[in-house]
């Protein structure tokens, strides 16, 4: 379970000033929910990721977490360059504490990278280190995986396979998607969360939610013409 | 009704219990991955890898030693001026080097911050510990060289001294550390700062010198510089006739400790805002 306890967060702005994200939000997130985050553009949603996961601190109000949660899926901060791929994922195991051997195995058979996790991190080609990052994060298992934008990256074949890991993970864990698309929200989704003025509005119902957000997108879109 | 609260008090006190011992775990865990990393990354590209960790402070020490043995020639107790100064330096770097590496640890935490179980001190913990194995290492392999080729006095008569003193110490650096990483996050400068601090420390901290013999108005105020009384512990395992009047462990433990409590109250009083500084 995640709890989310009446937050507020803001960002200083460049020129002074603050912006306010979020206003005294709160959300309790059960392990097997899966929630799709929809917002336009500049809404939080990957500022809501973040203070979830831990990478970002509220300004007040408290984020607990009762399970094993994910760091952004794909997400390649994880890795240091000077590592070879397999010290990488070593290394990520170690933490999480999982089998490293069986890790380095799924994490082979399924990038298809072979010989090149010997190689080092900084010698990957984009594709390669993209493929890593996803293949590592789907390998160890959470209880609930957080996703930031995408699913999967590199060529539409990785992805596809992505997407085929993905839904054996959801069998067993939640998910929680920051999304704006809303193919994705329907496809991987039970549960629409939209943020619309520093506030979360939650919706049961999938379609309501997504109605919702197609408002506030083409309200955004409209300022963003004007 | 009673019994049944009585009840849930004692489950809720075992499943905290629990949840601290699992918290615990976690921390060893993840302290460990750290130091593994560390010690893969900051020298991963040299073929000698983490060998070149020990040279680095040997050669450090050796030096620092070596200019001494010819300015001096002699020890102020001892048969063995190289003993004397490597005993000294030993005790001292236990500390300086520890704060030297983990200085910088909150400020270049940020990364680490994306994996939902790593607290910023972790990354402290790591270095530090890296950094106290590190030098017990060079420390031991000085004092047996010493040993082989110069003095059998090397073999430490009271070596529980030894070991105190290097834990106050190392425990000292950690809790003086953690506070000045909470301030070198908003003053970077303090990294420079500290590198001519810690020359000047060393020298006023009674490295070269027994504190004992020194004139009183000196020693006075000697005294009140909790280092000293961590290097002169350490010497006193090593000579049975060295002068122990000086010398107060309640004194340096009670500044390891308040710095330790000072220092991890500051980090967490303000880890929002380093999390928000950039």
């Amino acid at each position: 379970m995640i709890q989310i306890d009446n937050v507020s967060k803001s960002y200083k702005r460049v020129g002074g000033g603050r912006r306010e994200v979020f206003r005294n939000i709160s959300l309790t997130i059960e392990k097997t929910d899966r929630i799709a985050f929809m917002g336009p553009k500049l809404s939080g949603k990957s500022t809501l990721i973040k203070m979830i996961t831990g990478f970002e601190q509220p300004d007040s109000g408290s984020v607990s977490r009762f399970c094993d949660i994910s760091y952004p899926i794909g997400s390649s901060t994880v890795l240091s360059s000077n590592m070879t791929g397999k010290e990488n994922i070593a290394f990520i195991c170690r933490i999480f504490g999982c089998d490293t051997r069986e890790t380095i195995a799924f994490v082979e058979d399924f990038t298809g990278l072979g010989t090149a996790l010997d190689r080092e991190l900084a010698l990957y080609a984009r594709d390669e280190k993209s493929r890593l990052a996803f293949a590592l994060s789907y390998a160890l298992p959470f209880d609930i995986y957080v996703l930031d934008g995408s699913f999967g990256g590199g060529s539409p074949d990785f992805k596809n396979r992505c997407e085929t890991l993905l839904e054996k993970r959801m069998e067993t864990s939640g998910i929680l998607f920051a999304t704006a698309y809303t193919s994705f929200a329907r496809y991987f989704c039970k549960k629409v969360v939209v943020i619309e003025d520093c506030q979360l509005v939650e919706y049961d119902d999938i379609e309501a939610g997504i109605e919702h957000f197609k408002e506030l997108k083409a309200k955004y879109d409209q300022g963003d013409a004007a | 009704m009673a019994s049944s609260s009585v009840h849930i008090s004692h489950d809720s006190l075992f499943s905290e219990i629990v949840l601290w011992f699992r918290g615990f775990e976690r921390l060893c865990r993840v302290v460990f991955a750290l130091m593994i990393r560390e010690m893969k990354i900051r020298y991963g590209r040299s073929r000698m890898g983490y060998a070149m960790a020990f040279v680095t402070p040997a050669i450090q020490k050796g030096l620092l030693v070596a200019i001494m043995v010819i300015y001096e020639r002699k020890a102020p107790v001892g048969p063995s001026a190289v003993l004397f100064y490597w005993a000294g330096l030993s005790s001292y770097h236990m500390f300086g080097f520890t704060v030297g590496k983990c200085l910088i640890s909150l400020k270049y935490a940020k990364k680490d911050r994306i994996l939902p179980i790593v607290r910023p001190p972790d990354m402290l913990y790591a270095r530090a510990i890296l950094e106290g194995l590190t030098n017990t290492v060079v420390n031991v392999i000085g004092f047996i060289l010493i040993y082989i080729f110069d003095t059998k006095m090397a073999l430490p008569g009271a070596p529980l001294y030894v070991i105190e003193s290097m834990a106050l110490m190392l425990m000292l650096g950690i809790g003086v550390s953690f506070i000045l990483a909470v301030f070198c996050v908003f003053f970077p400068t303090l990294m420079y700062l500290w590198r001519a601090v810690s020359i000047v420390l060393m020298l006023v901290s009674g490295t070269y010198q027994i504190a004992d013999t020194l004139p009183p108005a000196i020693r006075n105020v000697l005294w009140w510089n909790p280092v000293s009384h961590g290097i002169e512990l350490f010497r006193l395992g090593f000579y049975p006739t060295y002068p122990d009047i000086f010398i107060s462990v309640s004194y340096l433990t009670a500044w390891a400790c308040g710095s330790l409590v000072v220092g991890l109250a500051l980090e967490r009083v303000m880890r929002r805002r380093i999390a928000a500084h950039r």
